[in-house]
């Protein structure tokens, strides 16, 4: 996907999200490309807080110094919030005109989340779709017991149940 | 494991000194994928500038591996407890665990790019194939040749296997201890500790020094405060070494890897060696990883002779530019932080430039780059007496009014015409005004 069209995209979800971390930002448009199929191409790599793109982030800085949106940091030194720019992206109504219907999807199934539950989706998702592995198939537990590795503040219940979770909207999908 | 039964040797390092080096890395050092890093340049054709930059890969790959070393036995003394628990063991698999971390990131650092292509970074968004970096060779590389085989030879005395190094290097690996993925590739990974420190070395420059003993013997980490994991951190008496680490990257950038001549010659290297593989395999980028041969065939040596062969003066070709020296010319430069409206203008006036100046080749280049990136991670702040972490991003005053590097510039093919050259100036001026 052309640059400008990946703007108009996350302007898009910026507006609808309102005042949207880093970490949220990051989980949508990861599962707006992995799950929803949106062809954003970005290359995501497992980070502290799940699934993490690079790209997306030069992106966003990128945005922010054409002015699309503005990305102030959190009081507290930790986090950002992205809310929207005073420049408009011209192409965007047909940008989004091609995508209205993963977008709105995307949105409803995970726009109201909390960061850290989008946290635990995304690395559930990674790991069992994008992780690298040695040609073995992962199965359920390797993949549980996977996520707990990289995200030893959740239970084994509660990887177990957002797994679940997260397999029903897939397959909904 | 039992580290005493791996031999070892040292290496004499211009920027570290002595660093030992073991059995299994000599092994790996003495392979042809990694001798092939000394016939790539650190920093493309940087030497045009700073003559002394003809440093190579090689000698870069080994600091890394050895700072990777050194920083994972500084991490691992102050974080002994954490880690061991988080693998669910006790005091007796403490050391054990100690020494697997440590070669597994030297083999990580040592490893890390093993994938490069000819002259490091010149044309890399464009000479691989879409969505291609050079990490993506460095996987099949190791996978593929003798490396992974001499990495899982050792295992049993490092207790590292070649897919542990993989899951390190591989932006899709997963490894166990974050923290050392973090440390090989990161906003302050040994990567640049090792570059900056010898780039500036090498360039003859001051801009790239920083306090690197200091850095390394205060990282730490976060004891899972951010996110859970134990992440990596810095003991609060290490906050001006790494704002000293970020603000040298940020004059290196500026004074060095965005020097406008550099520029020019990454745009010449870049179209040479795209016509060279167009002429080889009818289309303008490397082989695919699964053509690893293939594409290591292609070193800074195979580009150098095939631009002596072709080098033609009369036609001012780029084989002859490389050869002689002889770069676009800058005819307009902005400021290095723009404002939005110079910028939507500089676009304006390439346009113009073409239309006016018509059989001139123009190239619009933008030199980018995010020192600013470093405030947006917080890199945790950690103390005897400070909890929660402190953030890097908040307490940093120094870093405050670091801006992100946006600088265009047009260069233009004038056929050493100094008469055209300032013609055209005259006239980006001009618009510009």
């Amino acid at each position: 996907m052309a640059k400008e069209d990946r703007f108009a995209v996350i302007r898009y979800l910026v507006e609808k999200l309102k005042d949207v971390g880093k970490t949220r930002i990051q989980k949508i448009v990861y599962f707006l490309q992995y799950v929803f199929r949106v062809p954003l191409d970005y290359v995501y790599t497992m980070h502290y807080y799940g699934p993490y793109s690079e790209e997306l982030n030069d992106d966003l800085i990128d945005m922010k110094l054409h002015e699309y949106i503005a990305i102030t940091p959190d009081p507290t030194g930790y986090g950002y919030h992205i809310t929207l720019g005073g420049e408009v992206i011209a192409s965007m109504e047909n940008t989004i005109k091609d995508y209205e219907r993963e977008l709105e999807n995307c949105l409803q199934k995970f726009g109201q989340l909390e960061p850290q539950k989008l946290e635990l989706l995304g690395t559930l998702h990674f790991v069992e779709n994008v992780a690298l592995t040695s040609s073995k198939e992962k199965t359920k537990d390797q993949i549980i017991e996977m996520a707990q590795i990289l995200k030893p503040v959740f239970t084994r219940p509660y990887i177990e149940e957002s797994y679940e979770e997260l397999k029903n909207i897939v397959e909904a999908h | 494991m039992d580290t005493e039964a791996l031999e070892k040797s040292e290496f004499r390092d211009p920027v570290h000194g002595f660093i030992d080096v073991y059995e299994h890395e000599r092994e790996i050092i003495a392979t042809w994928e990694f001798q092939r890093l000394r016939r790539i340049h650190q920093l493309g054709l940087q030497s045009y500038i700073y003559h002394g930059a003809e440093h190579s890969r090689f000698g870069h790959s080994l600091g890394v591996m050895h700072l990777a070393g050194e920083a994972v036995k500084k991490i691992f003394e102050k974080n002994k407890e954490d880690l061991t628990r988080s693998l669910g063991g006790g005091e007796d698999e403490s050391e054990a665990l100690k020494e697997t971390l440590y070669f597994a990131a030297r083999l990580a650092g040592l490893l890390h790019d093993i994938g490069h292509a000819p002259f490091s970074h010149p044309g890399e968004d464009k000479l691989f194939q879409a969505k291609l970096r050079h990490e993506d060779y460095s996987v099949p590389i190791i996978r593929n040749s003798r490396i992974a085989s001499i990495i899982d030879g050792y295992r049993d005395k490092t207790g590292v296997s070649s897919e542990d190094v993989v899951n390190i290097l591989d932006k899709h690996g997963i490894y166990h201890f974050p923290f050392v993925k973090e440390l090989i590739s990161s906003y302050w990974d040994v990567d640049k500790m090792d570059y900056l420190l010898r780039d500036s070395m090498y360039c003859g420059v001051e801009y790239g020094r920083y306090d690197l003993p200091r850095l390394i013997y205060t990282l730490t980490l976060d004891k899972g405060y951010v996110s859970g994991s134990l992440q990596l951190a810095i003991h609060v008496d290490g906050i001006h070494t790494i704002e000293a680490l970020i603000l040298a990257r940020y004059f290196m950038f500026t004074q060095v890897y965005f020097h406008k001549v550099r520029r020019s010659f990454d745009i010449i290297l870049a179209e040479f060696i795209g016509d060279c593989l167009e002429e080889e395999y009818g289309k303008r980028t490397y082989p695919p990883p699964d053509s690893l041969a293939e594409y290591l065939n292609w070193d800074d040596n195979l580009v150098l002779t095939k631009a002596r062969e072709k080098a033609d003066e009369t036609q001012k070709n780029l084989a002859w530019r490389i050869i002689q020296r002889r770069h676009y010319k800058a005819v307009y430069q902005t400021l290095r932080h723009p404002d939005p409206l110079i910028k939507t203008k500089v676009g304006h006036l390439f346009k113009e430039c073409e239309k006016e100046f018509n059989g001139v080749r123009f190239w619009l280049d933008r030199a980018a780059g995010h020192p600013e990136m470093f405030k947006r991670e917080s890199l945790p702040i950690m103390g005897d007496n400070i909890w929660p972490p402190a953030s890097l991003a908040k307490e940093s005053a120094a870093l405050e009014g670091l801006k992100e590097i946006n600088q265009y510039r047009i260069y233009a093919d004038v056929k050493e015409d100094d008469i055209l050259h300032r013609k055209i100036q005259d006239f980006c001026n001009n618009f510009m005004r």
